[in-house]
């Protein structure tokens, strides 16, 4: 018999808010968290728009040895700090209570590492010369610390070396150990599906029976001056820069593509029996995840909803509940032609005459695309679903589309007994994974 | 479930392909020389192991034929590089194969973290410079400048920034459609992405899993930030000596390419399609070791020790039982120290004189692919019963002192094997394999 995985902790640093209660409260008012990039002066570019957190993130001073400079380090603390104080974990020295907890952590793109580079360009190639096609490369090696001759690697770093650092985000993970007190770390990414997969690796490291309680999501700043203007090039971001709270507008007809969002979500999933016998407050259960892979385009998802469908299937066989169990389904609804239709048709695939009458719909239209966080805030919004009796709607449903024609819950939420909800993440490179939730039990 | 086993295995090297891996390896011959091509001149340390593998090498492996170049980073092309190989080995066409059997196969890979294009990134970093401020000697963005430095780019430059590209890329070439994942972080997810196809095998996800690692350690990207975290081995040694593993006289990493690619899948699957098992998989566990400072040392050898005791207790072996025990010998002294003193706790240095074996002197510091590596060097010693030469180790370090290094490739039955990756930050794999 499996293990029975339950949530007991939920964190978030969202563009709405950083209390969960508070997101989902703007969720359900239709509020969006989209507008002008202020990061840095996006005029010039074609996506001007994202949804930023724009305030102060509280998170912890020190983390053991780690740098909590990077924005993705503050936003990842400061998710785990409420998602554990949320389920009342203490980080633990005893090496039993350790060698039992886990952090899977889905880690995303986005970086300043070439705005940290720029003084070594200048070093090695003076003033920029927008007319020089082939900049001397290994005169930037040698500026970066490089060189045959040069010194014995020890000692400081040099500067462009140091700064390099800044472009990997392989730090977080560890980070949260030290905060939970957790022996096994595991940092994976399948794209847009990261948090949902990193939700479903949890599950099954404690049905394995290798883990009791594992703190597991996702993090994602991809707000950057060089990810918005690249995600533009490959068709994916929206344009409509002069209205940023209707550009996010999944399975709208008019939709042109996704909103870039940052932020980082985390839940404390533990054992069934285990949360009891600790007293826990159990928030809801994870009842199903499946995966699966379309193996066919690196940026398209199979047509069909192949992949798609085969993950929903698996996860409500996973759950052993069919169609007609199912009560609500957050899409992925990403607000791009080509996931939305076939979304849609993985849906009725999945659902079959269920479709027509099951909610569905898109926190996207609300919070853009959290990449690698996405799947996570989405399974807390899902759990709030059930946990609160409301739907919260897809925004900016002003024109049908013929090849979205399921029930979106459009533009208002919607008061429903939701006792199951299905949460689908979908990536680039053909991962998709769903995640069926439930209440308490 | 059945016994998970491995059919079959595929690398690429900087001394090339599984079979001239093995064949340098048993000779005592180095990979590593000198960066005289376009592609790493001036990169420190000034030596490496580049991968001697290229992409038309990829024509007529399964799965290769839609492998494009502009589409693949240096951690895909290994990849995908050594899961041809792999596919090859175990005799498997994806083309030919039903639904049933394309759903069944996953795909898990440990890659590091992914590293593109970059040229074009200090590129756009220099034109994104404010052209006033430069004059002055100062960095400042003009972000009005965004849009000239961009033109050196293509919406697949982005695309490759994500980190699950090989992984992507390998369930594509493998036809997989069961569960695909891609593990990063430090350089031991190599093995991990083995641990955890184990469980996608446990947990009846998938009956095949497509496993292993990937790692360009001489890209500009990696042999810079190396080179900022000081881990790299002191310029101007003569390079067919620089990469000295577990050896006192050891100055640092050197890098090298590399990826490794294995057929892990039940016992059932194997036999029903009339593979022959090569071993079987008894033992895994990982664990982080919360370093002193952010980048290392480990504090002390515990956490190693606790890994490899956990991999034995799982396979239920002495340590006497092991035949081969694969280190990994990064060369960086501190985190050396380190292994030594828990290899010669867990195994003894007299045992570990008769089981010991590095690969690091032979193809450098492959990053995730050097756990990989280190599998595949003890798949071939089962099948050839030969215990490659210590290259690179003369003055063993520490704990191993008193060892006495393998000159040359002596015969050996060697039925189990444990394989250990230790990365600098303190994350630790660790497996176990017994001969089928």
């Amino acid at each position: 018999m499996k293990r029975r995985v339950v949530v007991t902790g939920m964190g978030t640093v969202t563009p709405h808010a950083d209390r969960v209660d508070q997101l989902f409260a703007q969720l359900c008012e239709g509020t969006s968290a989209v507008g002008l990039i202020s990061q840095f002066d996006a005029s010039a570019l074609p996506s001007q728009i994202a949804a930023e957190v724009r305030y102060e993130v509280t998170c912890p001073d020190e983390v053991g040895p780690y740098d909590l400079s990077p924005r993705a380090m503050r936003f990842a603390t400061g998710a785990a700090q409420r998602a554990l104080a949320s389920a009342g974990l203490e980080p633990s020295d005893d090496p039993a209570v350790r060698a039992r907890r886990e952090i899977q952590l889905a880690v995303g793109v986005g970086s300043t590492a070439m705005e940290a580079l720029g003084p070594v360009t200048l070093r090695a190639w003076g003033a920029p010369d927008p007319t020089q096609r082939r900049p001397d490369m290994p005169a930037v090696r040698r500026a970066a610390g490089g060189g045959r001759g040069g010194p014995r690697a020890a000692g400081p770093p040099p500067p462009g070396g140091g700064a390099l650092d800044e472009w990997f985000i392989d730090q977080a993970a560890p980070a949260l150990a030290v905060m939970m007190g957790a022996q096994r770390v595991c940092t994976a990414a399948s794209a847009c599906a990261s948090g949902s997969h990193a939700i479903l690796d949890a599950v099954h490291s404690i049905r394995l029976g290798r883990a009791d309680a594992v703190l597991t999501g996702g993090v994602c700043t991809p707000v950057t001056r060089s990810m918005m203007p690249g995600f533009a090039m490959l068709s994916a971001l929206t344009s409509r820069n002069d209205d940023p709270a209707a550009a996010s507008r999944p399975f709208d007809r008019d939709r042109d593509g996704f909103i870039m969002a940052e932020g980082c979500s985390l839940v404390v999933l533990e054992e069934l029996e285990a949360a009891r016998a600790r007293g826990a407050d159990i928030l809801g259960e994870v009842l199903g995840v499946g995966i699966a892979t379309d193996s066919y385009r690196l940026t398209d998802p199979e047509p069909t909803g192949r992949g798609m469908g085969q993950a929903m299937r698996r996860a409500m066989a996973d759950a052993g509940v069919g169609p007609a169990d199912v009560d609500y389904v957050n899409a992925h609804g990403t607000s791009t032609k080509l996931n939305d239709a076939a979304e849609t048709r993985a849906i009725k695939a999945s659902f079959g005459d269920r479709a027509s009458t099951l909610p569905v719909s898109s926190s996207k239209s609300m919070f853009g695309h959290l990449i690698h966080a996405a799947g996570v805030t989405e399974a807390i919004v899902c759990l709030q679903t059930i946990r609160n009796g409301v739907i919260t709607p897809t925004i900016n449903q002003e024109n049908s589309d013929p090849e979205c024609d399921l029930d979106y819950v459009p533009n208002v939420a919607r008061e429903a007994n939701v006792r199951i909800a299905c949460n689908n993440s979908f990536g680039f490179g053909g991962q998709n994974v769903s995640v069926l939730l439930g209440g308490a039990p | 479930m059945s016994d998970a086993v491995f059919t079959a295995f595929g690398a690429v090297t900087g001394a090339g392909d599984e079979v001239a891996f093995r064949e340098s390896w048993l000779e005592g011959r180095s990979s590593v020389r000198a960066f005289d091509d376009k592609a790493h001149d001036g990169l420190p340390p000034g030596y490496g192991a580049p991968l001697a593998f290229v992409h038309k090498d990829l024509r007529g492996l399964p799965g290769g034929r839609g492998l494009r170049p502009g589409t693949l980073t240096a951690h895909s092309f290994n990849a995908v590089g050594a899961v041809g190989r792999a596919l090859a080995n175990a005799n498997i066409d994806p083309e030919s194969d039903d639904v049933e059997t394309a759903d069944r196969r996953g795909v898990y890979l440990g890659t590091y973290t992914n590293f593109p294009a970059m040229a074009k990134h200090l590129k756009l970093a220099w034109l994104m410079a404010d052209g006033d401020s430069a004059a002055a000697g100062e960095y400042a963005i003009d972000d009005g400048a965004i849009p000239t430095g961009m033109k050196g780019f293509t919406g697949f430059d982005f695309l490759k920034l994500m980190n699950n590209m090989p992984t992507a890329h390998a369930a594509i070439q493998a036809g997989a459609r069961g569960p695909a994942n891609t593990f990063l972080g430090h350089a031991s997810v190599g093995l991990q992405a083995i641990g955890r196809a184990w469980d996608a095998l446990r947990l009846d996800l998938a009956d095949q899993v497509v496993c292993g690692g990937s790692g360009p350690g001489t890209i500009e990207g990696l042999c810079l930030v190396h080179r900022g975290r000081g881990w790299l081995a002191s310029p101007g040694l003569e390079p067919g000596a620089a990469a000295r593993p577990l050896d006192a006289d050891a100055t640092g990493m050197v890098p090298g390419d590399g990826g490794a690619a294995f057929v892990l899948e039940t016992a059932d699957n194997a036999a029903a399609r009339g593979a022959t098992p090569l071993a079987t998989l008894v033992g895994y566990d990982d664990r982080l070791v919360v370093p002193t400072a952010e980048r290392g040392p480990l504090p002390d050898a515990a956490g190693v020790v606790a890994t490899l005791r956990a991999v034995l207790e799982q396979a239920g072996w002495q340590p006497a039982d092991v035949d081969l025990v694969s280190a990994t010998g990064s060369g960086l002294p501190e985190l050396d120290e380190v292994e030594a003193a828990a290899l010669a706790e867990v195994f003894g240095a007299d045992h570990l004189a008769g089981s010991l074996v590095l690969h690091t002197g032979v193809v450098g510091f492959t990053e995730a692919a050097h756990g990989p590596i280190g599998l595949v060097g003890a798949l071939q010693s089962m099948a050839d019963g030969q215990l490659p030469p210590t290259v690179g180790l003369s003055s063993p370090r520490g704990a191993l002192a008193g060892l006495t290094p393998r000159a040359a490739a002596t015969g050996r039955d060697v039925a189990r094997a444990v394989v250990l990756s230790v990365a600098p930050e303190g994350t630790v794999s660790a497996l176990a394999v017994e001969r089928a």
